[in-house]
């Protein structure tokens, strides 16, 4: 399954929006260096809105427009790599060991939120003194407690007698499509009477169990945990790039160049305090807001959203007439913004799709 | 009404407006009239409000399993799919926005995002379109646990609304609250059920030239009885049955205006736009 995962225009402009609605609804009034005290009231409603919104306008007003952009390389290039390691981590800690025997294999469940092809797991394991010591085999199922579970995918982890934990790579191939809605749950079967333990953490929310089997049909007690380890996905080739747009910040009053200005003036500075910082209401009772995690190991509120600001700019005061008696100020923040996206191919669809191809033929 | 035959001519104090009778007689006089060459016309009207889910004082009491407990900050799910999308909008009715949420029976108070919560008396409603289905959500304060006494109530909007742009393009049916027909069980020789009569103009378009030169193009009203009310954006539904040559044509009602003798509405006109056949509106459905 290929993945888009991309932040362009219409997450721009969201992002900011949701931003300064925030910022705007518990801001209260601001000082600028003892000059005067700045504080903006919102019309009955919301005060930012996207570009061309058709509720009824009340002024303020702020609305949040993108002009276009264009995408640019990384480098020289645009990113082109292959991932291999991507993983979702199940169980932290190794807080308690679980026999798992040809007679008693172990199963655990696959997360519910858990989709796209799964590559295979890491689990820690040790082998158990004085026992076999054979490969384990490794099945995937679909429906595992039922008698019509299907069997999915299987694989092996050489057999090993360490007695250290060990972190073991268990890989399915070909990989199989995990789906939203479905349960799935992996059995470890270690071969001919060999026991190995595996590391578990009780604290993770999902549910292992040791099996029984009477017939086909297994059986176990569940047990709050998961492995320690993780899952991976499918080997994928990564394509990315940069993108680069400005978002334009129209700050709007209706008869009043003062309120426009300070709207603008206060905008300029709330983007600029998103760069740098993240903002938090200070109490219930108070409409403050609090600037803090400032430039804490370089996360701030658009840095978090992958949202880098090349610079701010703001226009002039221009005016509009408005019916017959009324004239709307506007000043014009533009911010200029530099996003990402990448494009993740399964290797498998890369195959199909044939990247490589003959050039020859073609020169 | 007042219907007593006491207009003779005698003791009317006419300083007090038209007779009301009068009124009576023009209005029936409407009735004649929108029955001469009219065209019989099936009304879509554009709801002006959500469908309540639940009323302040009778909420809906959320089943346990729509319940999920992640970082340690319960979610509950208010939709997942279907019909009946609540009005996600933060700021209406005064800022408190359409989807009310109760602990015994007292409304929470609701903040923009789950970043915002600091107090249990707080909750934000979350749009999940992450998820398959999309799911509207409501998420408590990290560590809030009393959620046997949770109840809510909300109001609807169309699937597929922004609450930062509010476009009624965005919905599929080309309407913010959804549409409702107007059904009429009573009919005679002119209409059929739930149709209405219009008067369509007889040309649609009156060059007029001014003395100085210049031209102006017309746009003819259409013209209808007082009742039923439609407003700008209703849609007639001409049917293929009455048009004049099979094809269904369906018309949307703009710049409409009444006419009112004594605050009395006695007939309506309008304009209509022709939509294009590739318009969604031609996909609403409607009952003969």
């Amino acid at each position: 399954m290929s993945k888009l995962y991309y932040r362009l225009e219409k997450s721009g402009r969201d992002t900011f929006a949701e931003y300064l609605r925030r910022a705007f609804r518990y801001g209260g009034p601001w000082t600028n260096r003892d000059l005067e005290i700045i504080s903006v009231e919102q019309p009955e409603g919301e005060l930012v809105f996207e570009q061309f919104f058709e509720e009824p306008e009340k002024y303020p007003l702020i609305t949040i427009g993108s002009l276009g952009g264009n995408s640019v390389p990384m480098g020289f290039n645009d990113q082109v790599e292959n991932i291999f390691d991507f993983t979702t981590e199940l169980g932290t800690r190794s807080l308690s060991l679980v026999d798992f025997s040809t007679s008693v294999p172990f199963a655990f469940k696959l997360p519910s939120d858990f989709t796209g092809s799964l590559g295979g797991f890491t689990a820690d394991m040790v082998w158990k003194l004085g026992e076999n010591v054979e490969d384990i085999t490794i099945q995937l199922f679909q429906d595992y407690f039922s008698t019509g579970s299907v069997l999915l995918a299987s694989g092996s982890i050489r057999n090993f007698d360490s007695l250290d934990l060990t972190t073991y790579l268990g890989g399915f191939y070909p990989y199989p499509l995990i789906q939203k809605g479905q349960e799935y749950w992996i059995e470890l079967t270690p071969k001919s009477g060999s026991v190995y333990r595996v590391a578990v953490d009780t604290t993770y929310n999902g549910v292992y169990s040791s099996i029984s089997y009477s017939g086909s049909v297994p059986s176990g007690s569940l047990i709050s945990g998961s492995i320690y380890g993780g899952l991976r996905y499918s080997p994928v080739m990564r394509i990315g790039g940069a993108h680069e747009f400005s978002v334009i910040i129209r700050c709007s009053a209706k008869n009043s160049m003062e309120k426009a200005q300070n709207l603008a003036d206060l905008t300029e500075i709330y983007v600029k305090m998103g760069q740098y910082g993240v903002l938090d209401r200070l109490s219930t009772n108070q409409a403050k807001l609090n600037l803090s995690r400032l430039l804490v190991n370089g996360v701030s509120f658009l840095t978090s959203r992958d949202i880098a600001v090349k610079g701010v700019s703001k226009g002039a005061l221009e005016n509009r007439k408005r019916g017959d008696n009324d004239i709307v100020f506007t000043i014009g923040v533009t911010v200029d913004v530099r996003t990402e996206w990448h494009l993740d191919f399964d290797e498998q669809t890369i195959k199909e799709i044939n990247v490589g191809g003959d050039l020859e033929s073609f020169i | 009404m007042n219907l007593a035959p006491r207009n003779t001519g005698y003791g009317y104090d006419y300083g007090l407006g038209i007779d009301p009778l009068h009124i009576d007689y023009i209005k029936t006089n409407h009735i004649h009239q929108s029955r001469i060459s009219p065209t019989p016309c099936y009304l879509l009207q554009r709801a002006t409000g959500g469908v309540p889910v639940g009323y302040p004082g009778a909420q809906i009491s959320p089943l346990a399993e729509s319940f999920v407990l992640s970082d340690n900050q319960y979610r509950l799910t208010i939709w997942s799919g279907g019909s009946n999308h609540p009005d996600t909008r933060p700021y209406a009715v005064g800022g408190q926005g359409n989807i009310g949420i109760y602990v015994n029976g007292t409304r929470l108070i609701r903040v923009l995002t789950p970043d915002d919560i600091i107090s249990d008396t707080e909750i934000a409603i979350v749009e999940r379109k992450d998820t398959d289905p999309n799911r509207v959500e409501v998420v408590f304060n990290v560590g809030f646990t009393n959620i046997g006494a949770i109840t809510y109530h909300y109001t609807t909007w169309e699937e597929g609304l922004e609450d930062l742009s509010v476009k009624r393009g965005d919905s599929s049916n080309q309407s913010i609250f959804g549409w409702q027909q107007y059904l009429n069980t009573l009919w005679d020789d002119f209409q059929k059920p739930n149709q209405v009569l219009v008067r369509f103009p007889i040309n649609i378009n009156d060059v007029v030239i001014s003395d100085e030169g210049k031209v102006i193009i017309e746009n003819r009203d259409s013209w209808m009885i007082w009742t039923p009310y439609v407003n700008d954006f209703d849609i007639l539904i001409l049917d293929s049955e009455d048009s004049p040559d099979g094809t269904e044509y369906r018309y949307e009602i703009v710049n409409s205006t009444d006419s009112v003798i004594q605050r009395q509405l006695v007939s309506q006109r309008f304009k209509l736009n022709l939509l294009e056949f590739s318009d969604d509106r031609y996909q609403l459905p409607f009952t003969k």
